[in-house]
């Protein structure tokens, strides 16, 4: 993990002044941060997963939902299936 | 009653700027802080704030069914809660919306008699309606996880904004890195039928650190299912116009 990288964005997220001054002049902050080069070039990039994964993760993986929503093969599956049966049947019976 | 109680965080989207002050007082305070985020920099950030932090990601395995890592962190909390400690439990975005097991936690724990509380957090959705500089309250909308979107139809009216949350992992039982394509195209079919193929929607995901912008596109409803969408991306489709009343002869 690279803590150097977490304080700044820390610091960026809850200091509006720090965050003003970034924006400002990004370069110029950046010099004063004492974040390694390729930190500093992850920041410049503006990529959440160059930025995750300099961090120490790298993982931007989903998690989060309703189980309940989500059986293995959805209704919608199953819907289209049964549509695409029917239609093969009424092809054939043509 | 018993010693030992819940308390439900969310941590927003944005690495340490969306915690509320009470949230983070619970986090820093708790005898037992666990967590689930998204990213490692929130991640490095909670583990700063109390030393027990402990991280719930492991329930999750590839190919694991949802229900079931959900069930192991749901008595994991628990298990600390009955030791008679004050835990904590952060998750990312608000721990109420999509966010299955912190409300099975909190029943459980109440049905057990143990304080247990649910606070408010930071949505994808509220983060949405800040950035598209949206009022909600104009016309009104609706808001559907998209699978369920799909299994279920419900009736919508076209006429007010729609909210369609985790459109990259449509159908999706397990964990996802890359998005469902064959979920999307499914979900352009069942929009056409309400919306024309040239409607203008967004495919929108808040950001995560203060040095990103938001992700923003929009684009036309027939060309959702060719867009590379992540898998934390959420769809918002515009109202229609209203239609012009037809003047009588």
């Amino acid at each position: 993990m690279d803590r150097a990288l977490m304080s700044f964005l820390v610091e960026l997220a809850t200091s509006p002044r720090a965050l003003a001054a970034f924006m400002t002049d990004r370069e110029t902050y950046l010099d004063g941060t004492g974040l390694s080069d390729e930190a500093k070039r992850a920041v410049m990039s503006g990529d959440r997963n160059t930025i995750a994964a300099l961090a120490g993760g790298g993982r931007a993986m989903f998690t989060s939902s309703r189980p309940t929503y989500m059986a293995a093969r959805p209704m919608y599956k199953k819907k289209a299936a049964k549509k695409k049966a029917a239609k093969k049947k009424a092809a054939k019976k043509k | 009653m018993p010693p030992g109680s819940l308390t439900v965080v969310g941590t927003g989207y944005r690495v340490a700027g969306h915690v509320t002050l009470e949230a983070r007082a619970h986090m820093e305070q708790a005898d037992k802080l666990l967590y689930l985020v998204g990213d490692p920099v929130s991640e490095t950030w909670i583990r700063d704030l109390n030393g027990t932090a402990e991280s719930l990601e492991d329930c999750y395995a590839k190919g694991k069914p949802r229900e079931v890592s959900y069930r192991e962190m749901v008595e994991r909390v628990l298990g600390y809660v009955r030791q008679g400690l004050d835990v904590t439990a952060a998750f990312y975005g608000h721990p109420g919306i999509f966010a299955d097991p912190t409300h099975t936690a909190i029943r459980l724990a109440r049905k057990q008699g143990y304080r247990a509380v649910l606070l408010p957090g930071i949505s994808a959705e509220d983060c949405l309606f800040a950035d598209l500089d949206l009022d909600p309250a104009d016309r009104g909308w609706q808001s559907y996880e998209a699978t369920d979107f799909l299994n279920r139809r419900p009736r919508f009216d076209p006429r007010c904004g729609l909210v369609l949350w985790q459109i990259g992992v449509i159908g999706e039982g397990s964990i996802a890195q890359t998005a469902n394509r064959e979920g999307l195209r499914e979900l352009v079919r069942a929009l056409l039928r309400h919306y024309s193929r040239d409607h203008r929607v967004v495919v929108y995901e808040a950001s995560s650190y203060p040095v990103c912008d938001p992700v923003v596109e929009r684009l036309p409803l027939r060309r959702l299912s060719e867009e590379d969408v992540s898998v934390m991306a959420t769809l918002y489709v515009p109202p229609q116009r209203r239609r012009r009343p037809r003047s009588r002869a």
